[in-house]
């Protein structure tokens, strides 16, 4: 080997370690960061505060009928936007790409393909305690 | 066509790098002095709007802030499309033509970082939309999402702010000196853009967006991704968020390899530009509550 092809090969070497290095320095970094993320989300909602029909709050929507609650995720299962009920209508839909859905979370049309997700609840002394 | 003169003659007009260089300047400028106003980073939204109603000044900066990423972006496009219509691209080696594609894209996502720190719905949702963009990449996204937008799990921008304040312009100014060897803008071209964002920014505040926790009816991601969200919502998101950056990316990056068949790419991304331009404005001016199309 003489002093150009040795010089050649160490360059290419040192690439490939650097390249290496790189996505070692990624990966780590990728687990690090999932160390993190935050628990679920305990919520809790005052029962006598829920009227009939959808209740729309930060996080969920709440489905109050005859003899049953329902409550449903405000978040879309198509990339996350946040969910707005129209009352006039009687539906929900997505602000950010037009996925709709009825008012017990049925999905009807629209890019998420998917029924909203539901919470289990449990209701301890008039609150209504969910994790999401 | 004389694509040479097109770019030359035009009176009063610098050259869209130096407007670029120049709106970069004083979006940094303007982004040190907005500081010491964000104060909460889990209430981003109220910080912005504290800074905004805090008197002339306060608005005066974060407009001038707000344009000169704007302008910046605009300046950007037209340098790359004079860069393109030259066939500039033929003279690089392909090594230092991918440093260029590369800060063409860190251009793109400094503005955009700054965006989702507001912490407006349109923001928000932006953020949802990325990450969830990023998921769609298995693990590796996944770790992606989490590195960007770690604390927006906990309603904050930090992790989004100290990626737009540090990382990302960081990135842009190394790549812009790599490109120029020089950071110092062409003094006209600085006042063009000064006096520019300057009487925008009297005249038209910029917009903060929409209260978050509102029931928005129709939220609309910021000019340059609304093509993006417009094919979102009738295409996959592996194709729409991920097979079509990726190929508009991979013909920048061809473009000085395929001395003999450029022509052909060039062609293909003009079409997928036109095609962009046209979802940009169904997204913006046919898009209404629900994201249903209006006047039909
Ligand atoms: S995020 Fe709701 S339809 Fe796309």
């Amino acid at each position: 080997m003489n002093g150009k092809e040795y010089k050649q090969s160490r360059r290419s070497a040192l690439k490939i370690i650097t390249g290496f290095i790189i996505g070692l320095f990624v990966y780590l970094t990728g687990r690090f960061t999932e160390r993190f993320l935050p628990e679920r989300r305990k919520l809790s909602i005052p029962v006598s505060g829920i009227r009939r029909g959808i209740n729309v709050t930060d996080a969920i929507f709440i489905l109050k009928t005859e003899n049953a609650v329902k409550v449903l995720s405000r978040t879309c299962p198509h990339l996350g936007c946040k969910l707005a009920y129209s009352p006039q209508k009687r539906i929900i839909r997505c602000p950010c790409h037009g996925s709709r859905f009825e008012p017990n979370g049925k999905y009807l049309s629209g890019p998420a393909k998917k029924d909203l997700k539901s919470f289990d609840y449990q209701i301890n002394s008039d609150q209504l305690q969910i994790e999401i | 066509m004389d694509y040479e003169r097109l770019f030359q003659t035009r009176p009063l007009l610098p050259k869209f790098g130096e407007i670029a260089l120049s709106s970069l300047i004083i979006a940094l400028i303007s982004g040190i002095a907005l500081i010491p106003g964000f104060q909460s980073p889990s209430e981003p939204f109220r910080s912005v709007s504290q800074i905004v109603n805090s008197g002339f000044f306060g608005h005066f900066i974060h407009s001038c802030h707000s344009y000169a990423g704007d302008l910046f972006l605009i300046a950007v496009f037209f340098h790359v499309l004079e860069y393109l219509l030259k066939k500039s691209y033929l003279s690089y080696h392909w090594k230092a033509w991918l440093w260029l594609v590369g800060l063409m894209s860190v251009s793109l996502f400094v503005v955009f970082s700054g965006f989702l720190t507001i912490g407006s719905v349109e923001s928000l949702d932006a953020s949802s939309i990325l990450k969830n963009i990023l998921f769609a990449f298995g693990s590796v996204g996944k770790s992606a999402a989490n590195f960007l937008l770690l604390s927006s799990e906990r309603g904050s921008v930090l992790t989004i702010l100290v990626h737009h304040a540090g990382t990302f312009t960081v990135l842009t100014v190394i790549l812009v000196y790599v490109h120029l060897k020089r950071f110092k803008p062409d003094v006209y071209a600085f006042y063009y853009a000064f006096i520019l964002i300057s009487l925008l920014a009297v005249a038209i505040p910029a917009k903060l967006g929409i209260m978050p926790g509102a029931n928005a009816e129709v939220v609309k991601g910021p000019w340059y991704f609304r093509g993006l969200q417009e094919m979102l919502s009738w295409m996959p998101v592996r194709i729409a968020g991920a097979a079509l950056p990726g190929f508009v990316i991979l013909i920048f990056a061809l473009l000085p390899v395929t001395q003999k068949k450029h022509l052909i790419l060039l062609r293909a991304l003009f079409f997928v530009f036109s095609f962009y331009l046209a979802e940009t404005l169904i997204a913006t001016f046919l898009r209404g509550e629900g994201w249903q199309l209006t006047g039909f």
